[in-house]
């Protein structure tokens, strides 16, 4: 990644505007534009053009404005593209720009080069570092919250499963008089196979948009009669669900839409969750599960008199929601004081949804979480995609070499792989790979 | 009163190279050290040279230092590691006579212009306002210099365990250096403890070898020195020994895990950190409870043949354990031992206080390297001491001081690992810390650096001329091999695709077949079209070149990216505290590195690109 690159990036919100802007910025423009644009553009002119892919094929009804560098936001050329805020389109189009020309920005990256090229004369560094900050950290949000629960955990898999062969291959090479594992060309195969394996599903999956929710999904579970419902009316401010006092009344999961700080986001109600013959109940509970799995939240609601109990640890870990956060609701029949606490990773909330004791508490910290309202969102998944594809391209080489047994560019592509997935997470490759390395092994003499 | 140019505290693996590199400057250098005769002493390992650290000794030797030279001079052993694992991580290996070794390198010492011998104990540095000015004796006397090196090994505060005795010691026999860190705990130098250990040394007599695995030298007995490897000087050859292989067994291990508690590494006797991949057996039969052997080589010590190092069997365990366990091991039923092995707990400085030129941040002209940097290995030893010496030379010349970059050299990796990152245990090099691992490679250290050495004096004109010799070959090889074009219809072809399994699609040169990886030198050779050369002694490295092009040209490009951003200067002048938007862990972590440019500052742990990209703004902003 150098400063030299043409960056681009979407810079509205998705799903949010009927119209979609693409910015792009730097010594690139111009072939850019001849080869989706097909034709000259005038400078500060909005023409109507049809975006075109590399096949010819015709993408998009767009507007498109040139800037002429130095006469632009960064003050590099720049392109802006103008589309239906169609987010699969808008992907497509910057997946074909960025394939040749362009790379995927930094988070606040337009910023630092509008400032760098003294375009942005703020009087303050520090609103300048605010907002590249914010960026950072609503970028790796973004990487958190965009993609289904799942996804993370997928990329944590695949680089242990990464840093596992490389901590193998560097003992193998540092330590060639020690009891290493020999690696021989077919296991190192076999596990290159399956690296190739794993990255080229989880491309598919973020290609079809599958694990991308645009907006946040926050399932509410728990028990019969803690007060699911009365928590999801709350937030919604009306009585969107029945609230009664017999079990099983919520059967079907209910999905509510809600805006929190001007961000949407949904809340899925559902059944409480307990053993039970009944089959209308168990249908409600298979929606249940359904729910949960889709969520990229889960608030776990707990009856503050009845307490949190090995049940609940139980149904916890059934469902494999162990990033829950437990509200403890009825606090107004405890007295106990509204609060938030963490305690052994997990974060507690005590409120009252009912009297709207401590829901303040809950209702900020939702907000802090749900997607921010900016150019990170849109372009959070691209950049995994090609964070993912550069790792792929480097295992398919790895596997290439261990074939012709170069193992040092085996190590290589590895090396550059794990870089890549490690991009997406953040880390540090070096330190970890050493300490596997020792703490796998038994090496020195 | 005597006055020298640079004065070297120490006679180790560091302040040889020190000294004599700044010896060859034309300056006047005394070297101190309790005794003539520990110098060139190797306190553990008989051995130069293996994975990583081969590396290290081949671009003090591309420098025209001594290690290489010295050890090829004194082989008994010569292997190569890695062979079958390709050139970027192919390895030399030098089992040597440790007193052919040690008289050598005092032969070289004391025969070289400028370079004064000088026996006792330094006591004390002398500041002047700040200034250094030399240094004080035991015995009160003073040495008066410009520019004085550290190289003191683990004789600072030197401390020896084995079992519940412990004393004072520099290394075993030789009295530790207690006074001088008074100097260094008065002027505030942060100073830690770290430990290392050493295995005990058996009688070879006492050893029954018929039972036993023989390892002897490669047949084509490698060479550490350019000088002997590629620029064809032979080394005086002495007579070979071999090693030979034997295991521990669970009787072993029952009795050293039995006496666990005797070992002052697990009684809290020493609670200072050790080196993860040079563990005590202790150490290996506590965390891997589960192997019911482990390896140990035989390594002859001397020509003599007197005396046996068991490597892999470090410990601190009382003496007559240290027996019993080792009575157990096969071919070591009788065996007797002639120095019991011990730890050793010395006093080391946070290396994050020196430049990358080892020049300390507190005082001007004073340098450190080696073992007191934080580093373990005699080789580390001698790539710190070459710099070092290399910048005394230079402070008092008056010329740019220098070091090289990660892309440049190991010793550019490791000075940036040690001054960026500091340590928390010994520091050993391994080529997974260089992320330029296939340029810095065993077979052009002296390409990469020799020319630049000769810039600085410390290479002589002969020395460059070999060099030059070698580029003019391989170039002059490589061109001719580019030039012998092979057609996909022809002969040639047709012996390639049975061969080789190779199918020309084009025409192409006999040099680009080198690209394939099974594809050698010697198998062109037999071909038709090869033709005559003067060269083929060279004939690998032109392959080698061939075989990493691509990979290299590639590295070039993504260094030539971040090449802005990585050497963004940060003025000296900065205040991180007056940085807004930075955290109170960043400005700690960047005040007390006071790194040198945005690259440096990327990699202290914790600096993430949203940090540097702040620091970039406020750089420009406030155009300092």
């Amino acid at each position: 990644m150098s400063d030299k690159d043409t960056i681009a990036a979407i810079s509205t919100a998705h799903g949010k505007s009927a119209i979609g802007v693409i910015r792009v910025s730097g010594q690139n423009v111009q072939s850019i534009i001849n080869e989706f644009v097909g034709r000259k553009l005038k400078p500060r002119f909005a023409t109507n053009v049809e975006i075109r892919d590399k096949k010819n094929i015709s993408i998009d009804d767009v507007i498109v404005i040139y800037f002429k560098a130095p006469s632009s936001y960064t003050g590099e050329d720049m392109l802006e593209i103008q589309s239906h805020g169609n987010p699969i389109t808008m992907d497509f189009i910057l997946e074909n720009i960025c394939s040749s020309h362009a790379r995927i920005s930094r988070p606040g990256e337009f910023t630092e080069r509008a400032f760098l090229n003294n375009k942005i004369d703020l009087v303050q560094a520090e609103a300048i570092a605010d907002l590249i900050n914010a960026s950072h950290i609503s970028a790796s949000k973004a990487a958190m919250i965009t993609l289904q629960g799942n996804f993370s955990k997928k990329i944590e898999s695949l680089i242990n499963d990464v840093l596992m062969l490389r901590a193998k291959i560097e003992a193998c090479i540092n330590f060639p008089e020690d009891d290493t594992p020999e690696t021989s060309v077919k296991n190192n195969s076999d596990a290159i196979n399956l690296l190739i394996s794993s990255v080229s599903k989880l491309i598919t999956s973020v290609n079809n948009g599958i694990v991308v929710n645009k907006k946040p999904v926050i399932t509410i579970v728990g028990k019969p009669n803690v007060g699911k419902s009365s928590l999801a009316n709350f937030l919604l401010g009306e009585q969107g669900s029945i609230v009664s006092s017999i079990p099983g009344t919520t059967r079907d999961a209910l999905h509510h839409e809600v805006v929190l700080a001007k961000n949407n986001i949904t809340i899925i109600d559902t059944a409480g969750l307990r053993d039970t013959s009944d089959s209308i109940e168990l249908q409600g509970i298979e929606i249940t599960k359904k729910s949960i799995s889709s969520a990229n939240m889960v608030l776990y609601i707990v009856d503050d008199s009845v307490g949190f109990d090995e049940e609940d640890k139980r149904l916890i870990a059934e469902n494999g929601i162990d990033g829950c956060w437990v509200i403890n609701n009825k606090i107004d029949i405890t007295g106990a004081k509204p609060n938030v606490t963490a305690k052994d990773g997990k974060i507690f909330f005590n409120v009252s949804s009912l009297h709207g004791l401590g829901m303040d508490n809950l209702k900020n910290k939702l907000s802090e979480n749900s997607i921010p309202d900016d150019e990170t969102t849109g372009t959070a998944r691209s950049r995994h995609l090609e964070h993912l594809s550069s790792s792929l391209d480097n295992f398919l080489v790895a596997l290439d070499c261990n074939n012709n047994q170069q193992l040092e560019l085996v190590a290589e592509e590895l090396r550059l792989a794990h870089v890549s997935l490690v991009a997406i997470m953040g880390g540090d490759v070096n330190e970890d790979l050493l300490d596997k390395v020792f703490s796998d092994f038994c090496i020195g003499k | 009163m005597k006055k020298y140019d640079v004065i070297v505290i120490g006679g180790g693996h560091a302040g040889c190279e020190a000294a004599h590199a700044a010896a060859r400057t034309n300056i006047s250098v005394a070297l101190i050290t309790m005794k003539h005769d520990s110098i060139g002493q190797m306190s553990c390992n008989p051995a130069i040279g293996g994975i990583g650290k081969s590396h290290l000794a081949k671009e003090v030797d591309a420098l025209d230092g001594l290690i290489c030279k010295i050890a090829d001079h004194s082989a008994l052993q010569r292997r190569k590691l890695n062979a079958s694992k390709g050139p970027a991580v192919q390895a030399t290996r030098i089992q040597t006579c440790r007193d052919t070794y040690k008289l050598k390198m005092q032969q070289t010492i004391d025969s070289q212009p400028n370079l004064f011998v000088v026996e006792g104990m330094v006591s004390n540095i002398i500041l002047d306002n700040d200034a250094l000015k030399g240094v004080v004796m035991s015995d009160g006397s003073k040495i008066f210099g410009k520019t004085v090196v550290l190289t003191t090994g683990t004789f600072l505060g030197g401390k020896i365990h084995i079992g519940d005795k412990s004393f004072s010691a520099g290394r075993l026999g030789d009295k530790a250096s207690m006074e001088l860190e008074g100097f260094f705990k008065k002027n505030d130098f942060s100073i830690g403890r770290l430990k290392t250990g050493t295995p005990p040394r058996i009688l070879k007599s006492s050893i029954d070898y018929s039972m036993l695995v023989e390892q002897g030298s490669d047949e084509a007995r490698p060479c550490l020195s350019y000088m002997h490897d590629h620029y064809g000087q032979i080394p005086k050859a002495i007579s070979e020994i071999s090693c030979h292989i034997t295991y521990t067994n669970s009787n072993t291990h029952k009795i050293i895990k039995d006496s666990q508690s005797l070992s002052p590494l697990y009684n809290g006797v020493i609670d200072s950190i050790g080196p993860r991949y040079c563990p005590s057996i202790e150490d290996k039969v506590e965390r891997f409870y589960d192997k019911d052997s482990h390896q140990v080589f035989l390594e002859p010590e001397t020509l003599a043949d007197k005396e046996i190092y068991p490597n892999g069997l470090s410990t601190c365990l009382p003496e007559d354990v240290q027996l019993s366990f080792l009575r157990t091991i096969k071919g070591l039923e009788n065996c007797k031992i002639t120095q019991p092995g011990y730890a050793i707990e010395y006093s080391y400085f946070d290396p994050r206080g020196l430049t990358k030129y080892l020049e300390t941040k507190k005082i001007k002209n004073l340098f450190f390297a080696g073992q007191i940097n934080g580093t373990t290995g005699y080789e580390e030893a001698a790539a710190q001491g070459i710099i070092a010496g290399i910048n005394a030379s230079c402070s008092v010349r008056n010329i740019d001081m220098w070091c090289p970059n990660r892309d440049q050299a190991y010793i550019g990796v490791m000075i940036d690992d040690l001054v960026t990152l500091g340590v928390n245990e010994p520091y050993r090099m391994f080529t997974s810390r260089a992320e330029h691992r296939l340029r810095l490679r065993e077979d052009n250290a002296d390409q990469r650096l020799t020319a630049t050495g000769y810039d600085l004096g410390v290479v002589s004109t002969e020395r460059l001329s070999f060099l030059q010799n070698k580029v003019e070959k391989i170039k002059a090889e490589s061109k001719r091999l580019g030039e012998i074009k092979i057609l996909p219809a022809s002969k040639v072809s047709s012996i390639l695709e049975k061969k080789f399994n190779l199918k020309l699609k084009n025409t192409q040169s006999m040099r680009s077949l080198l690209k394939m990886s099974d594809i050698r030198y010697k198998d062109i050779q037999g071909l038709e079209s090869f033709g005559d050369t003067m060269n083929s002694d060279i004939g690998h490295l032109v392959a080698i070149q061939e075989r990493y092009e691509g990979y290299l040209k590639r590295q070039d490009q993504e260094i030539s990216n971040s090449l802005k951003t990585q050497n963004t200067k940060i003025p000296s002048q900065i205040i991180y505290n007056e940085i807004k938007g930075l955290s109170n862990e960043a400005r700690e972590k960047l005040s007390e590195v006071m790194p040198d440019t945005l690259g440096q500052a990327s990699r202290i742990s914790g600096i993430t690109p949203a940090i540097i990209s702040l620091l970039r703004i406020y750089i420009k902003k406030h155009s300092l």
